[in-house]
């Protein structure tokens, strides 16, 4: 149990001489999104996170946005290249892995194949001189747990994934560590597996309560599994925040569209002001005039009418066979997933993707959408989301 | 369709074709393997119980036992030195596998931690594994000629072995050819090893590290056991090799005397030296004897690869 500080966290990886003598009388480029520099690439830069004690952070982003390599020099597996990492108020950035007391669970397990199930939980504890009879105790104790004990002299490869994930994560519990840290311990696992997993984390999150730092690609388990999720896109934090405020009040577009499935629904549209002074969005033919909430937050930032992405959840659209401020599109795939449909619509020059919930539907409705049908569909000022068309930032939080 | 043919017989056909198109590439290699392996050994055993020999010009005849009798004897040059031999190979096969393996094992693990000049050492180590055995033998015999070789004498300055005749001093002679075998082979099980190395997961040298493993403690629980599988081929290899120990000895003895093969007091006897010995001059029985030797020796290996692979498979 520990709170985990990062304060101004980088990592460069160096370039090779024969980059160095090119990049001399180069302009800075960018490779993969990432900012190249005359020092080397910047995988991570300006990192600054407190976690609390007993807290659990889900780092979060697409691949190569930097939340391995943050968590690999939380770990000390890889070298920090500027800021200062502290665990328990100690500065750790020289301080060799094995003295951090943290545990690990990777990504391929790492499970020792040619020690039993057994000896891989009982490693560290080995190495660190404990009794037999203790080791023997807590091994014992985490197998119980983790639903492994019938297991103990088994040989990882004789295991399933779902089992050796358990013995990977075992392996980090005997050692009692201060930190736990989870590197996407779930992305080899097929897609039941990693539900059922994901449930059983949280049940051991609440049984071993320690701080977890967990990464993840997975928006979906960033959502459920942690207290607070960061959300990272090529080396920087995007946002930071509880899985409601991240879902309720994205930072800027990126972190809109990465949080939430299907995919937030984007759209060029007009910022304006009526002449009220009520700020409303105009798309297509729909005037909608943004709640009292998003107009406070506007008006702060003293925000000019302008031309905007909006941002509209498919969970928040709502079809209408009549009315005012209606969208209008065409069916184009239309996606049965039991509780709901999924239908993708053509409207304009973007695509929209709206949930229709089955729970009240007609039988005959249901069967309705065929492709092709046009379709109108509205949605309310409270759920609108206005972004910046130029920065993606959230016009609303800007400051 | 006039005829049905049967699906299964059809089957069955299509593959003997396709197998045809393998087995017939396979012929080549079958057809030499038979001529120059398969047929000289079970001709060998068969002549082990025979009296041939170099002179016998076909009037060969069936004797039984009596060759593998007499060199198991100890009675009569032949068997004094064959069982001379064997002994020789009692010093020399635990020693050369245990320093060349050790040596090139050490190796592969301080270069595992290096990151510049890797490619250079790797060569610099494998560049003796080039040169045939007897080219290697040559040149260390001229190194250690009594004072004036490179070696010797500069060992002679040093105040080590002055005078002493480094290749035909029992003593000295024996450690040469373990020195020299080790020096040609140590570039081949390093590369073995070091390919082994780079197989094992960087993921688990992490985990290790992290569990609180030190470099040595990494070597000894990662590394070491994730290497099994080469060090058997490694050490299988260097079993069969080291049993038939010829080249270095033969250069390092050799004085054109097949009397004399083996230096003084058969200090660096080994069976095969014996066996060609007994060819070439074993006038009565000679390549009875030989064979025989050879039979001798076959079970040898046999029996020490059979002990390998069950200890093998106890263990894994």
């Amino acid at each position: 149990m520990a709170n985990v500080s990062l304060k101004n966290i980088q990592k460069i990886y160096p370039n090779t001489d024969g980059q160095k003598k090119r990049a001399k009388n180069t302009e800075p480029e960018h490779k993969h999104n990432l900012q190249v520099t005359a020092d080397g690439i910047l995988a991570v830069q300006n990192f600054n996170l407190e976690i609390a004690d007993k807290e659990f952070v889900v780092l979060v982003g697409p691949s190569g946005c930097g939340k391995s390599t943050t968590l690999r020099m939380i770990a000390g597996l890889e070298e920090i290249s500027g800021g200062e990492l502290y665990i328990d108020g100690k500065l750790m950035n020289d301080v060799a892995p094995k003295d951090r007391d943290i545990a690990m669970v990777f990504q391929n397990y790492a499970l020792y194949p040619h020690m039993t199930v057994y000896e891989n939980m009982a490693f560290s504890l080995k190495l660190s001189k404990l009794p037999k009879e203790e080791i023997d105790r807590e091994v014992k104790e985490a197998a119980a747990i983790l639903d492994i004990s019938d297991y103990l002299d088994r040989k990882p490869k004789a295991l399933s994934g779902g089992q050796r994930q358990r013995v990977a994560i075992g392996r980090a519990i005997v050692r009692n560590p201060k930190v736990f840290l989870m590197d996407e311990p779930l992305s080899n696992l097929d897609a039941k597996l990693r539900n059922q997993m994901r449930a059983e984390l949280i049940k051991l999150r609440q049984r071993i309560d320690t701080t977890f730092i967990y990464v993840t690609h997975d928006q979906t388990e960033a959502m459920t599994l942690g207290d607070r999720i960061v959300i990272m896109k090529d080396g920087v934090i995007q946002q930071i925040g509880t899985p409601q405020q991240v879902y309720d009040h994205p930072s800027n577009s990126f972190v809109a569209g990465f949080i939430g499935v299907p995919q937030m629904n984007f759209y060029d549209a007009e910022l304006v002001e009526d002449a009220d002074g009520k700020y409303a969005v105009n798309l297509e033919q729909a005037h909608i005039v943004l709640c009292d909430e998003k107009q406070q937050n506007l008006k702060a930032n003293a925000v000019q009418p302008q031309s905007i992405t909006l941002g509209v959840r498919p969970e928040h659209i709502v079809l209408k066979n009549g009315g005012d401020n209606l969208i209008h599109g065409t069916v184009d795939v239309s996606e049965m997933m039991g509780s709901a449909i999924h239908l993708h619509l053509r409207t304009g020059e973007r695509d929209t993707i709206i949930i229709v919930q089955t729970m009240n539907m007609k039988k005959s409705d249901m069967a309705g959408f065929e492709i092709g049908k046009p379709i109108a569909f509205s949605f309310d000022g409270n759920v609108s989301h206005i972004f910046s068309k130029q920065t993606g930032g959230n016009l609303e939080f800007l400051n | 369709m006039r005829s049905k043919k049967n699906p299964v017989k059809k089957e069955k056909n299509l593959k003997f074709q396709k197998y045809l198109v393998n087995y017939l590439g396979l012929l080549p290699f079958f057809v030499l393997f038979v001529v120059f392996v398969l047929y000289p050994f079970f001709y060998g055993i068969v002549m082990s119980f025979t009296d041939w020999s170099v002179s016998s010009r076909g009037n060969v005849n069936f004797v039984g036992l009596e060759n593998y009798k007499y060199v198991l004897s100890g009675v009569g040059t032949s068997s004094v030195r064959f069982l001379a031999s064997l002994k020789n190979l009692l010093i020399y096969v635990p020693l050369t596998l245990l320093i060349g393996l050790t040596l090139s094992l050490v190796l592969a693990l301080i270069l595992s931690q290096i990151k510049r000049g890797y490619s250079f050492f790797r060569g610099a180590w494998f560049a003796p594994y080039v040169l045939p055995l007897f080219i290697c033998a040559g040149i260390w015999q001229w190194f250690m000629t009594t004072n004036t070789g490179l070696v010797a004498s500069f060992f002679a300055k040093l105040g080590i072995g002055v005078g002493v005749d480094w290749s035909s001093t029992a003593i000295y002679a024996i450690f040469l050819v373990i020195f020299i075998d080790v020096w040609n082979s140590v570039g081949f099980n390093f590369v073995m090893i070091s390919a082994g190395m780079k197989d094992i997961s960087p993921e688990l040298y992490e985990a290790a590290e992290l569990d609180g493993a030190s470099t040595i403690q990494k070597m000894r629980y990662i590394t070491i056991p994730m290497l099994e599988p080469i060090l058997f081929v490694v050490i299988t290899y260097g079993f069969v090799s080291a049993l038939q120990v010829y080249d270095i000895p033969w250069i390092l003895s050799g004085t054109g005397d097949y009397n004399n093969i083996g230096g003084p007091g058969q200090c660096m006897l080994f069976p095969v030296m014996e066996m060609v010995r007994n060819i070439y001059l074993g006038a009565n029985s000679g390549l009875g004897r030989a064979t025989a030797e050879g039979v001798i020796l076959m079970i040898f290996i046999m029996l020490i690869t059979l002990v390998q692979f069950k200890v093998r498979k106890k263990r894994y």
